[in-house]
């Protein structure tokens, strides 16, 4: 009896008591990290730190949405070719290609192009089975959505989903390393679109996002730093330092403001008068979409990162 | 005899486990939450579960020019609710999901962001037996 009682206590701690710390976990401070990932050589980042800022980063399909708004037609000669997957051996390589048919998803995805959604959705399916991660994809479902222009609405939900869930797959397997290719991919080919629409139109809304991705490639590099020891993530690191050169003569003033909230029909409606303000050059952005075009072109070649 | 009891101990305390924090982490129940959407767009779902009071936070970048949905999904109980606060880039809380003063409770948060940067999201549960819940986040770029 003495020995189930025993049981008993064992068997609560094991089912109540292995979360019970998780909500008095240190909280992550960006502003922190990143002013100590600009001042230190060797900068240790925790697994959970990693983690929280893999899922911070913005969906490729905010900065679609702002390339779309700028009234630039669809072009399909901007994405990569899905025919490139061949270039792609290892499995770095598949991490960071998938990120870039990812941006490249959210770019045809907001355009509403679903006949195309479904050859990219093949091509990130093909990869994700390599990576052994390719049990996430409903892809009949996925399919079916596709092939109805009027379900684009769902099939970015489902898309979506799945991705999260293979992100949440891969760090809960300690492969974060992949899933920080993954975002790097997926962010520097919405970067590379993004450039290359101004490069046909000018808009000055666009090249505003553009100049605020300075914020998001400190970000980039701190997560993709973490793993410097392997020499692919060196080599990214390396050219992502030439991005970091042009981004750094971009400035972003903050200025602080008081919130106010109000009710709107039972929903709570935030008036922020906070404000960013960006100063970028036309010069700027012509050396940003040159190294982004550069790195971009070297990555889907296979060739180097 | 001994086996049996194990047994039924382990039922019992995986059916409990289950049942308390497992109903948030279905796809039936995020695709619930998820509908409330309406015309955002779907970016992020964070799901939260704890067997004792507490909060967790997330990050994310919002970018200015586009308004952000904040929906708090949780099982709806009396005393067990999950509050959703968000706060800047330097930890001032901007708003959240209830209100002390006037006890309201929102079930959503629309956010219009004027400033890019990372913003805290933090999900607190109030009941002392912890609980579960969903905070999701969509866009909609402004006019």
């Amino acid at each position: 009896m003495k020995h189930l009682f025993l049981s008993c206590i064992l068997l609560s701690f094991f089912f109540f008591g292995c979360n019970s710390n998780k909500g008095n976990s240190e909280k992550l401070d960006m502003n922190q990290l990143l002013s100590e990932n600009s001042e230190a050589q060797e900068l240790e980042i925790s697994e959970e730190s990693l983690n929280s800022i893999i899922q911070s980063l913005p969906s490729p399909l905010e900065i679609a949405s702002v390339i779309k708004g700028s009234d630039v037609p669809f072009n399909e000669g901007l994405l990569n070719k899905t025919e490139s997957q061949e270039n792609f051996t290892t499995d770095f390589e598949k991490s960071l290609a998938m990120g870039l048919y990812s941006g490249n998803l959210g770019y045809i995805n907001v355009y509403e192009k679903s006949y195309l959604a479904i050859k990219y959705l093949s091509a990130i399916k093909n990869l994700a089975d390599d990576l052994n991660i390719g049990q996430f994809f409903d892809f009949e479902t996925i399919k079916r959505l596709s092939e109805n222009s009027d379900k684009i609405d769902s099939l970015i939900y489902l898309s979506t989903v799945n991705f999260e869930k293979m992100d949440q797959f891969l760090r809960s397997q300690k492969r974060s390393n992949l899933s920080v290719l993954i975002v790097t991919g997926t962010w520097m080919e919405s970067l590379y679109l993004a450039t290359q629409v101004v490069k046909t139109k000018r808009n000055d809304q666009l090249i505003e996002r553009i100049a605020e991705q300075k914020m998001i490639l400190d970000q980039v590099l701190l997560i993709v730093s973490a793993y410097k020891a392997e020499p692919f993530f060196a080599d990214l690191l390396a050219s992502l330092g030439e991005l970091k050169t042009e981004f750094d003569k971009v400035t972003i003033t903050y200025n602080y403001m008081e919130p106010t909230t109000k009710e709107v029909n039972g929903r709570l409606v935030i008036v922020d008068n906070s404000t960013t303000s960006v100063t970028i050059s036309d010069e700027q952005v012509a050396n940003i979409t040159s190294v982004i075009g550069k790195i971009r072109a070297r990555i889907v070649s296979g060739s180097a990162v | 005899m001994m086996k049996k009891i194990w047994f039924f101990l382990l039922v019992l305390f995986a059916t409990a486990s289950q049942s308390a924090f497992g109903q948030c982490q279905t796809d039936e129940f995020l695709d619930n939450c998820a509908s409330r959407l309406e015309s955002f767009t779907f970016i992020k779902a964070f799901n939260t579960s704890m067997t004792k009071t507490g909060a967790e936070e997330f990050s994310y970048v919002f970018s200015k020019g586009s308004n952000y949905l904040i929906i708090v999904c949780d099982q709806n109980n009396a005393g067990e609710r999950m509050i959703v606060s968000l706060y800047d880039r330097n930890r001032k809380l901007i708003a959240s999901s209830y209100n002390p003063k006037t006890k309201t409770y929102y079930p959503d948060i629309l956010y219009p962001c004027t400033a890019t940067g990372v913003y805290y999201l933090e999900a607190k549960l109030e009941g002392a037996k912890g609980g579960c819940g969903v905070t999701i986040l969509g866009f909609m770029k402004s006019e």
